[in-house]
């Protein structure tokens, strides 16, 4: 319950931003580099490498209890003040997950700060070895919302908040292929993410993501049926470059 | 976000109360066995808001209570892998049917009554040689949602007759369904195995593990653990207990205590009408003791008049080893999931390919011109499991779904 308060007050927050430009102050340009933090940037690219850890429950693997982490490709784009680019690639190889979405920013005041946007993402995976010949792809929407909280030791906290709609979905198994489309609500997500400097102008980024979903993109070799929703723990870490 | 993980849902989906004053009257009498098989068939339903679909197929089963034989209805939708169980009635010049519906891909359940009068074909269905044609049953009835009063309107008219094709094994999962997929029963339990039947099965395939006293018995995983079992402060693995620890200290979820395989098999000869047995011997030592069950079981149906098929399945390269090591092992009924040419090499009755490789018709017709057969396993995603029946040429499929499985099949034209 706490989280889903959570996320009202977060949309609530996001309906009463006129009010908050109005009170907008210039932002000062922070000398760290980050990749959550809802900020105006102040060069034109941020980026990081890094990795997720996500625990997938028993409930989907059963026994098999797959502990392979996922590699991270987080890049910002600067458009103006107000806006920018995300871009993100998870990896694994055999399956991957590539979102890109809009990301507008607005500073309340010396601490706060916050960011709506839209990603879509494009998922794909291709196992062909031993039992399996298999490949899937699909599309995501993942509308978002940020909220920065600039603290002390110039350790910046972001609380985001995502909904998650499946758009199409295709797989196919030896020649055999079925596909879906149309809007599909799959869930939401929420996280905490800490960027802090690390040395010079380097940054490390850690933050743990908790999804509550029916379909989790790296869950596809295991073609689950039941429309359940559950709950997928992932610890994200990274440097930033 | 860790308050999250509190917020999870906690899913269950209970067979509801299935009183009904007029169906437990004393004037309601039994169904005759002719008029419940008249009644097999391919239905178009009519109900307003397309919560089933537009067919369904109507498959009676039995399974033993001491000495009853008890018939269930089972009605297969295809929509959100749904079916309705039910039993039947006479009352007067009517016939009633009782029971309740299932959706497999979510917790949805209700109550379902429904009633065939004389004037919907119930006559003709007392009747000694029933004609049975298009429209000619009519059954209307009502389903409800949870323990709800049922209130929706339902139809079901006749069609046509179930397809029958050659001999195709509909084999269920661990006896029936994982126990995630929450049946009233537990996965590889003694309920479960006479579930089956009610999901229109015709075999079903089982979990073979040893005790600690090598007795064969029906698990799945490696160790004890919250998934099968009750929560009991035991762990670890399951072969490092004797059966008494077992029986004594171990429930499955559902409370029945995990089964021997002898006890499994004793239910399925006496008290099912399954036909087909994939034993899915997950331990690793010799094959003698379940090859020993094996002969006994066989021999057992044989004499009780059931035409029964229990074939030892091998799922790694190591049991396949093991298995070499049976005295005659060629004779010894067997289905292999890997390689084709080490299950022709083994003479397997079965090979059985998982079914993420494909339909394979060219490997499948290779296995029927030998004379054997070829099923695949665990197919539950609806639309392969219906391209798998309509493209494909196996003879038998494997899923947790196998109601699913057999409204494709049944409904074929």
């Amino acid at each position: 319950m706490l989280f889903i308060n959570g996320l009202k007050f977060f949309i609530l927050l996001c309906l009463l931003f006129p009010a908050n430009v109005l009170f907008a102050q210039t932002p000062v340009p922070l000398k760290q580099s980050y990749l959550f933090f809802p900020y105006p940037m102040d060069r034109n690219w941020h980026t990081s490498l890094g990795a997720t850890f996500t625990n997938i429950p028993d409930e989907v693997t059963e026994e098999a209890r797959p502990r392979v982490p996922a590699g991270d490709l987080h890049v910002l784009r600067k458009i103006n003040n107000k806006f920018a680019i995300d871009g993100r690639l998870n990896f694994q190889v055999i399956q991957n997950h590539l979102s890109i979405g809009p990301r507008w920013i607005h500073v309340i005041n010396d601490r706060l700060s916050f960011s709506v946007g839209d990603d879509i993402a494009w998922w794909f995976g291709y196992f062909n070895f031993s039992s399996f010949d298999t490949k899937a792809n699909g599309w995501i929407n993942y509308p978002n919302a940020s909220l920065g909280i600039k603290m002390k030791n110039q350790i910046l906290v972001t609380l985001k908040g995502e909904a998650m709609i499946t758009l199409y979905e295709r797989s196919t198994v030896g020649k055999q292929s079925i596909a879906k489309s149309g809007l599909e609500w799959n869930g939401y997500a929420g996280s905490i993410m800490l960027e802090q400097p690390l040395y010079k102008n380097k940054s490390f980024i850690l933050g743990f993501k908790g999804q509550y979903t029916n379909f989790f993109w790296q869950t596809w070799p295991l073609f689950p049926t039941f429309n359940k929703t559950i709950f997928y723990p992932e610890v994200i870490a990274g440097f930033v470059l | 976000m860790v308050i999250t993980g509190s917020c999870r849902k906690i899913y269950e989906a209970p067979v509801p109360d299935l009183q009904w004053a007029l169906f437990d009257a004393p004037s309601s009498v039994n169904l005759s066995f002719q008029s419940k098989m008249a009644m097999e068939g391919v239905y178009n339903i009519t109900e307003e808001d397309g919560v089933f679909g537009e067919l369904a197929a109507l498959k009676l089963s039995y399974v033993m209570q001491g000495a009853d034989t008890v018939y269930h209805l089972s009605i297969l939708c295809g929509k959100d892998v749904s079916y309705f169980i039910m039993q039947g009635k006479r009352s007067g010049d009517s016939i009633l049917l009782n029971g309740y519906w299932r959706k497999m891909i979510n917790t949805e359940t209700g109550v379902a009554r429904m009633s065939i009068s004389n004037a919907g074909g119930a006559g003709q269905l007392f009747s000694t040689t029933p004609l049975i044609l298009k429209d000619s049953i009519v059954i209307n009835g009502v389903f409800g949602y949870g323990s709800e009063e049922p209130v929706s309107n339902i139809q079901l008219e006749y069609d046509r007759r179930l397809f029958n094709g050659n001999t195709f094994e509909i084999l269920a999962h661990r006896a029936g369904g994982r126990t995630s997929d929450l049946l009233p029963y537990s996965e590889n339990s003694i309920g479960m195995i006479k579930f089956a039947s009610q999901l229109a099965a015709t075999g079903i395939e089982i979990d073979v593990k040893k005790t600690k006293d090598n007795i064969p018995i029906l698990y799945h995983d490696n160790t004890l653990n919250t998934r099968l079992i009750q929560k009991n402060g035991l762990g670890g693995e399951v072969e490092k207990y004797t059966y008494d620890q077992l029986f004594t200290q171990v429930r499955l979820i559902d409370g029945q205590r995990i089964p021997t395989l002898r006890e499994a098999l004793q239910t399925i000869v006496y008290e099912t009408d399954l036909r087909y047995v994939w034993l899915d011997v997950k331990y690793e030592a010799s094959f003698e003791p379940v090859r020993q069950l094996q002969i006994e079981f066989l021999q057992k149906a044989s004499a009780a008049g059931r035409q029964i098929e229990i074939v030892i399945g091998l799922p790694t390269e190591d049991a396949l080893q093991r298995f070499k090591e049976l005295p005659d092992y060629r004779s010894v009924p067997s289905l292999y999931e890997l390689d084709l040419s080490d299950a022709e090499n083994i003479n397997a009755r079965v090979w059985a390919p998982r079914w993420t490789l494909g339909l394979q018709n060219e490997e499948v017709a290779r296995v029927k011109a030998a004379g054997k057969k070829a099923f695949v396993w665990t197919l539950d995603v609806p639309e392969f499991v219906e391209n798998f029946i309509n493209q494909g040429s196996f003879d038998g499929i494997l899923s947790n779904y196998p109601s699913l499985v057999a409204y494709y099949y049944y409904v074929k034209q």
